[in-house]
């Protein structure tokens, strides 16, 4: 038998690490989807001012993929309009949270970034070359529309929004009814 | 499809594009909030002014369906027929100041059959003998539609104050009807395609009918940007000039052309076809072109009420189906009103959409943009889960004014370069009248149905529903006040005929949609004859 070699020891090492790692790397979550389009494209903490916000408008947007649905829908002709103007929105929430507080709009309290976004809603950030309220009630529109729209776009994630919809809602496509009513009986109402 | 079956030879131009079954999903983004059903504002835009205001905004609306089947593809289906008053409300009242009413030249007892053709041939569930205010000598088609358990609150509450209510008329298959299967009450009607093929729209009865006789060509995405006039024979029209999915031109030539574009863009269209002997629009001798524009007056109620106290008066079965399926048409005429015109309309009651996005959207709205957070999560908690809302949404009469109208914008140019129709709007005072008091009255009824509601208010009074429009090119025995003649036929040309709602003098208190066909069937009769005597040859 030989004496192993260097690269032996190695390989016997990697294995054994190997085995080690494989357990550690089975505790970590699936990777998030890659924040792709314009979104994707900001510095992080303008992203993370924008979840914030959504989280605001509706508790468990942003884990429901908020960012994602609004990213693919600013980079679509019928929101191309609204880009550059989410990035303005975002960088002015900033500025006025580090003017209050010194802090980024996603470190306040709950309460202030209520009022920021009220001060963005009342149009008071309103300049030349921006809509503060209209960018606000857009805002709000790409939000509700994340939480409640077809996952595909992004949102809507694993059909939370639609859990919310609850069963009674018949906005699903009809196959997926278990019932049909073409019969109609004695009592009806007609 | 009359004409083809016949033996004619028929092309089909829709702008649009040609959708089957399998495009319609209940994708409430893709649908309803993105331009499936209309064109893009920013290629093709009209422009709107109203009360009288200086500048035209750009504007989606005023465009009802931009595809092969137009607006009965993603209709409700609420299908109720004129009543003869309608058709003389200018000798029955002797006009109004202000209003440019006018006669009907054709007589309702002979435009009766239509509709009962009408519903034949498209398939229309309702229930025949219960509203008092139609004549009608024959039954629907086929049995009307299911109706929620709440219905009999409706029934109970209406009747109560003194109205009497009936199962609302739907162009909607209760039954198997020919080779559509019924309805599987989805709720999903309005605002989308019917993926089931229940829906009675113009896709799913008239369009394969006509392609069966092999006589009938459908060009989608066949964009018509003008009539083709020759200055040597300037009382024909020679053909149309239209530009294909690939921006590249063509001139079809035909022996008859009818236009059908909706009331704003077949208005347009005349207006843009100028030529050495039209030089105002084709066929616009009398100035009329676009003028005596209607819409319908539109007003809304609605309540609010618990799902729990439904639950207990009702039990538990059959709550979750999505129509209320009620009417109410006392108040469509009220001669002895007091008012100035009586001329009403009617009540049309509805649960709310099933549309969770807007459903959402609606609520924050009627906040004022401040519900958010925790209390916008609560709020629609309780409404999907706890409430259900009815409403009373209301069709009334507008009347044809000198301030309401189309013409073309001299500084907004669509994506090929042409003027948009530019729509000034401005009601008569008598329709916001009217309209205050039957909102008024559609919250008394909703206020009185048993268990009470949690809440009941009105949504809209006195608006404009711009997708129901009408009066462009009315009809009528004089040249001088209309622009076609009974027959639908341009007073001045031989071989053009219009037959969307462009004809109607008068609006009247329901949507258009079964008057749109029955009439179109009548001018199809028309244009058969023609053919049959060899004036057309096929």
């Amino acid at each position: 038998m030989t004496q192993p070699t260097r690269r032996d020891l190695m390989r016997g090492l990697v294995g054994a690490g190997g085995l080690l790692l494989l357990p550690v790397c089975r505790l970590h979550k699936p990777a998030e989807p890659v924040l792709e389009g314009p979104i994707g494209a900001w510095p992080r903490e303008r992203q993370e001012t924008l979840a914030a916000a959504a989280d605001r408008i509706l508790p468990g947007a942003t884990a429901a993929g908020a960012l994602h649905y609004m990213s693919y829908w600013l980079a679509q002709p019928f929101w191309t309009f609204a880009s550059h103007e989410f990035e303005i929105g975002a960088l002015l929430l900033q500025r006025e949270a580090r003017q209050r507080r010194r802090l980024g709009f996603a470190s306040l309290g709950g309460a202030d970034q209520d009022e920021v976004l009220s001060v963005m809603r009342r149009g008071d950030l309103t300049s030349a070359r921006f809509d503060s309220a209209g960018f606000y009630k857009r805002l709000v529109t790409l939000t509700v529309e994340s939480y409640l729209a077809d996952p595909k776009y992004g949102g809507n994630k694993d059909g939370v929004g639609w859990q919310l919809v609850g069963a009674h809602s018949c906005w699903w496509a009809p196959k997926k009814l278990d019932r049909l009513w073409p019969v109609v009986g004695a009592g009806d109402v007609l | 499809m009359r004409l083809a079956q016949a033996g004619a030879r028929v092309v089909v131009l829709e702008r649009g594009p040609y959708y089957t079954l399998r495009d319609f999903t209940h994708d409430e983004v893709a649908i309803c909030r993105r331009d499936f059903f209309v064109p893009s504002v920013d290629t093709d835009p009209h422009t709107v002014r109203k009360d009288g205001g200086a500048s035209a905004t750009r504007t989606s609306e005023g465009w009802i369906g931009v595809n092969v089947g137009g607006g009965t593809v993603h209709m409700s289906g609420f299908t109720y027929r004129l009543h003869e008053e309608d058709f003389t409300l200018k000798s029955r009242t002797g006009g109004l100041a202000g209003a440019d009413l006018a006669d009907w030249p054709i007589a309702y007892a002979d435009f009766a059959r239509y509709y009962d053709l009408t519903e034949a041939l498209l398939g229309v569930s309702g229930a025949a003998g219960i509203n008092p205010f139609e004549s009608r000598s024959r039954p629907y088609p086929m049995p009307p539609m299911r109706a929620h358990p709440a219905a009999a609150l409706v029934d109970e509450a209406a009747r109560g104050l003194g109205y009497h209510p009936f199962p609302t008329p739907r162009a909607v298959v209760s039954r198997a009807y020919g080779s559509r299967p019924p309805c599987t009450y989805c709720g999903f009607c309005g605002d989308y395609g019917c993926e089931n093929g229940s829906k009675s729209s113009v896709l799913s009865t008239f369009i394969p009918r006509a392609i069966a006789t092999g006589r009938c060509e459908i060009r989608a995405e066949a964009r018509v940007v003008r009539i083709v006039v020759d200055d040597a024979a300037p009382n024909r029209v020679r053909g149309v000039e239209y530009v294909d999915a690939s921006g590249i031109s063509h001139v079809l030539e035909a022996r008859i052309v009818v236009l059908a574009a909706s009331a704003i863009e077949s208005a347009r269209l005349l207006l843009l076809s100028t030529s050495t002997h039209h030089p105002h629009g084709l066929g616009n001798g009398s100035g009329l072109v676009g003028r005596n524009l209607t819409f319908s007056t539109f007003g809304k109620a609605t309540a609010s009420f618990s799902r729990a106290a439904l639950r207990e008066r009702l039990g538990e079965a059959d709550m979750d189906l999505p129509f209320l399926q009620r009417s109410v048409q006392d108040d469509y005429w009220m001669p002895r009103s007091g008012l100035a015109l009586g001329k009403g309309g009617t009540y049309n009651f509805i649960l709310h959409h099933p549309n969770p996005i807007n459903a959402t959207m609606r609520m924050i709205m009627e906040s004022d943009w401040e519900l958010a957070g925790e209390a916008l999560s609560e709020r629609m908690r309780r409404y999907f889960h706890d409430e259900l809302w009815m409403e009373v949404e209301i069709f009334g009469e507008f009347l044809p004014t000198a301030r309401t109208y189309i013409d073309l914008d001299d500084h907004v140019r669509d994506a090929q370069g042409l003027p948009v129709a530019r729509i000034s709007v401005q009601q008569h005072p008598a329709d916001v009248e009217v309209s205050r008091v039957m909102t008024q009255r559609s919250v008394d009824m909703l206020s009185a149905i048993q268990p009470a509601a949690d809440k009941v208010w009105k949504y809209a009074e006195g608006g404009t529903t711009f997708h129901l429009q009408h009066g462009t090119c009315r009809f009528g025995r004089d040249p001088s006040h209309s622009v076609l003649n009974p027959s639908c036929r341009a007073h001045e040309l031989d071989n053009l005929y219009v037959t969307d709602g462009s004809f109607m003098p008068t609006s009247g208190g329901v949507p258009a949609t079964p008057t749109i066909i029955a009439n179109s069937l009548r001018v199809a009769d028309i244009l058969r004859q023609r053919f049959v005597r060899g004036e057309i040859a096929g």
